[in-house]
């Protein structure tokens, strides 16, 4: 049996202890924070590609944007007129943004259509948890005046 | 402070400074990959916007009042540019944002009918 002449003093164990457990307590909050953030940084770049891919819908022909994005998603999506020549739907998606949702989510784009004469416009603008995230200064609005080939 | 069999405190105290000087270096690296992930998304929107602008200009756009060269249109360096490609007068059109550079589109289009047609479109 060790009577005192090898190992640590129990103060020596005591301050490694402590030490050992702040570091610890401070790695592991640096790598929570780091998992939050990078989540809702996930969540950022996926709102865009659906906007690119939705954008990319609606410049490809404005014409027939309500069928073609119906179709993208392969599902019925339908636009209420709320005032006249401007339509709205919204687009559910889940926690992450990765996939539609069948249920209504605080998670959103609201889509707003509208065409008049040969201008046709859409609006979108994303919802996370309820709230409207704003990545630019200015809003998401893309008017197109049809009669040429569009294609980028 | 000395042990009785020859270890130090001091060896348990380079673990712990190692320890910690390897999270400081993990955090750092962390923090440098999300810096660069919220430059990409800040570009990708910039993009977005940028585009929704190109279509907007064009909207406006009338090629018999608009000669060659710099016009502004805010929040961008806008260069036009006359390209004849024997049957008719094109137009290269290059949008750069002001504040970034790297935010920047150069398009081809002619105006047949009066209306803009995109013959090409190249990002960056």
């Amino acid at each position: 049996m060790m009577k005192g002449k090898k190992g640590f003093t129990l103060t020596e164990v005591l301050v490694s202890v402590a030490i050992a457990g702040i570091l610890v307590v401070a790695v592991a909050t640096v790598f929570i924070r780091y998992h939050r953030l990078e989540n809702r940084y996930a969540v950022k770049e996926n709102i865009l590609t659906e906007i690119e891919n939705i954008y990319e819908i609606f410049t490809g022909s404005p014409v027939d944007f309500e069928t073609n994005l119906s179709d993208y998603y392969q599902r019925e999506i339908e636009f209420s007129e709320v005032e006249t020549h401007l339509f709205e739907t919204h687009l559910y998606y889940d926690g992450d943004f990765r996939k539609l949702s069948d249920s209504e989510t605080g998670n959103y784009l609201l889509l707003a259509y509208s065409q008049e004469e040969n201008l046709y416009s859409l609006k979108i603008t994303p919802h996370h948890r309820g709230e409207i995230i704003k990545f630019t200064e200015s809003e998401f609005l893309r008017e197109i005046r049809v009669g040429g080939n569009n294609e980028e | 402070m000395k042990n009785k069999d020859g270890s130090t405190l001091m060896i348990v105290m380079a673990v712990f400074v190692l320890f910690a000087v390897l999270a400081a270096a993990l955090s750092v690296l962390f923090f440098v990959n999300l810096r660069t992930r919220i430059n990409e998304i800040e570009e990708r929107a910039l993009y977005i916007e940028l585009e929704n602008d190109v279509y907007g200009f064009l909207n406006e756009f009338n090629p018999e009042n608009e000669v060659p060269g710099y016009i502004e249109v805010p929040g961008y360096i806008v260069e036009i540019e006359n390209v004849d490609d024997n049957y008719q007068i094109n137009y290269q059109i290059i949008f750069t944002n002001s504040d970034n550079q790297k935010i920047r589109a150069e398009i081809l289009v002619s105006f047949p009918n009066g209306n803009y047609q995109i013959l090409s479109w190249r990002k960056g």
